[in-house]
């Protein structure tokens, strides 16, 4: 049972990591995929090294509820800052969960009491 | 036991708690934690702060509104606008004050509720006033530092209302002003009074502690994200802003009030200042003297530890033990066998017979309570079944 949830955490764990390591640059270009606002380490990396990148242009347009909050509650600029902020802080709760499902068995005491010959 | 307390408050404090450690057990239970939860958004404070200050520039310049002017204002919005994370760090450093004003807050209660705050407590309670307002005044200097219309109003309130003061009021207008009005030196001092406040914190936090043998001061990593997980969130939620560049030469009236640090200008602007003062340092000496023990005359008296003077071989185990630093080991008597000699500082005992489980010579004692007792009450306590 405690392995099959072990299991299970290390899977959907592993997913979310893949997940947000791919949102985390597409919050840090400012939540649209424009190839010039790629960082230059990316652009490098696209025209050197052969990678299978994610085309951010796809996902650009996910970003465009997320800038329009951010616009009216007041921010000007740097939204994928805020973004990767939100994507990080989702990122914590889940590790938060996982660990604290993880350790919980230990949580529970057990107190040995020597045995007097 | 929690005689000095509303009844119906502890029990529905210890409910909510026994609930929360039915869903996240209570290794989990932020509500142990409660005192290190301040104590962590200090170190995010540190952090944070730190960045910040590396692009702060503590000036006002007189060339107003000139194009290329660098001052207080113009550095927070290069931080906000153009400093990679700027804003999220920004966003990070303001929250984490607010976060820390309401752990603080429920860490008081916490402590008030469960009883947990006089007798052998009370300089962890008094000296927790004392931190709060010190939070409460780096948290206020941390808005005069940005430099925007806000910052001008608080400053010239902070200042009108030090000019209240008699006697000492002079001083400290001069002290805060760095001179008699508000200059580039006013400015510089302003990041001193924050950051120097802050590092005082260090030390309002040893006396908070130095009564604790084993206080907990780091929540498990679990909780550790949490916390900046909802700093995260909330910075998204909530982006940070600054309001227009300050001009000295203009009054503006009205601003944002940040209810967890700025309520004393609120009531600053609703009352005069005599008034201000009476309720401020009414309300500050009516909380630090919560843990007078006049005030409980009918709450179970304490009987500190004693020690058979006869028995004890001065082997420290018990002062090592006690919770509350209540037992100090002294040099023994000339003509003993033995080096040392343990002492109880009766007001700093809670009568918890952690020392007489401690002592394999049966040299301590509680007055009430024999030795047999003592091992009879741990025996029956670890053998009873988890739960039941
Ligand atoms: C900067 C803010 C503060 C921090 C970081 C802080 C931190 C702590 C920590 C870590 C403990 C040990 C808790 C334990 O081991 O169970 C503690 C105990 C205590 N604190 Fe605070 N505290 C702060 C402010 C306050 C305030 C404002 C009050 C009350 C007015 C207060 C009253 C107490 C009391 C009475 C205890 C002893 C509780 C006990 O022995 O169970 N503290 N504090
Ligand atoms: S009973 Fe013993 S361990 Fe407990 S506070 Fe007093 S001296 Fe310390
Ligand atoms: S543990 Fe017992 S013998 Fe050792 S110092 Fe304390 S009172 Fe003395």
């Amino acid at each position: 049972m405690d392995k099959t949830i072990d299991i299970v955490l290390v899977v959907v764990a592993a997913v979310v990591c893949l997940a947000f390591t791919g949102l985390m640059p597409w919050a840090e270009l400012g939540m649209n995929g424009a190839y010039d606002n790629w960082p230059l380490w990316l652009r490098w990396a696209n025209e050197n090294l052969f990678l299978p990148l994610p085309n951010y242009n796809q996902v650009a347009g996910m970003g465009a509820s997320w800038t329009e909050y951010l616009k009216k509650s007041g921010a000007e600029s740097r939204y994928g800052d805020y973004a990767y902020s939100l994507v990080m802080g989702v990122a914590m709760v889940a590790a938060a969960i996982g660990i604290a499902a993880i350790g919980r068995e230990e949580a529970e005491e057990k107190t040995i009491l020597p045995v007097k010959k | 036991m929690y005689t000095s307390i509303p009844k119906g408050l502890t029990d529905f404090a210890l409910a909510i708690e026994k609930g929360t450690n039915a869903v996240i057990s209570n290794r989990y239970n932020p509500f142990y934690y409660h005192g290190a939860l301040p104590q962590f958004y200090l170190w995010v404070l540190f952090l944070s702060g730190l960045l910040l200050f590396a692009y702060y520039i503590p000036t006002i310049d007189n060339a107003y509104f000139s194009a290329n002017l660098v001052n207080a204002w113009t550095s927070v919005d290069y931080i906000t606008d153009k400093l990679p994370m700027g804003a999220v760090i920004r966003g990070i450093h303001r929250y984490a004050g607010d976060a820390m004003v309401i752990t603080i807050v429920l860490h008081a209660l916490r402590v008030w509720v469960t009883d947990r705050y006089r007798q052998y407590r009370w300089i962890q309670w008094v000296t927790g006033i004392m931190l709060l307002l010190m939070v409460l005044f780096v948290g206020q200097t941390g808005y005069y530092l940005v430099w925007d219309e806000r910052s001008l109003v608080l400053t010239r309130m902070t200042v009108s209302a030090f000019d209240a003061l008699p006697i000492i009021g002079p001083g400290l207008k001069a002290w805060f002003l760095n001179g008699t009005a508000i200059t580039n030196l006013t400015l510089s001092n302003f990041p001193f009074i924050h950051i120097g406040l802050s590092f005082t914190l260090l030390f309002g936090l040893w006396m908070h502690y130095v009564r604790m043998t084993r206080p907990v001061i780091a929540p498990p990593p679990a909780i550790n994200y949490m916390l900046l997980a909802v700093l995260l969130l909330v910075v998204f939620a909530y982006p940070i802003t600054s309001g227009k560049m300050a001009d000295i030469n203009s009054a503006p009236t009205s601003f944002d009030i940040d209810w967890f640090f700025l309520f004393p200008y609120w009531l600053m602007a609703h009352v005069d200042l005599v008034t201000y003062w009476v309720l401020m340092i009414g309300a500050t000496i009516g909380l630090t003297i919560v843990p007078l023990p006049n005030l409980y005359k009918a709450a179970n008296p304490i009987e500190p530890a004693e020690v058979v003077l006869t028995k004890c071989v001065g082997c420290s185990l018990c002062s090592f033990d006690c919770p509350y630093q209540a037992i100090e080991m002294v040099p023994a008597p000339a003509g003993s066998r033995f080096k040392l000699l343990a002492t109880v500082k009766p007001y700093r005992c809670s009568a918890c017979g952690v020392c007489v489980g401690a002592c394999a010579f049966d040299a301590i004692d509680l007055p009430n309570l024999l030795d047999t007792d003592v091992t009879a009450q741990i025996r029956a306590l670890a053998e009873a079944k988890p739960g039941a």
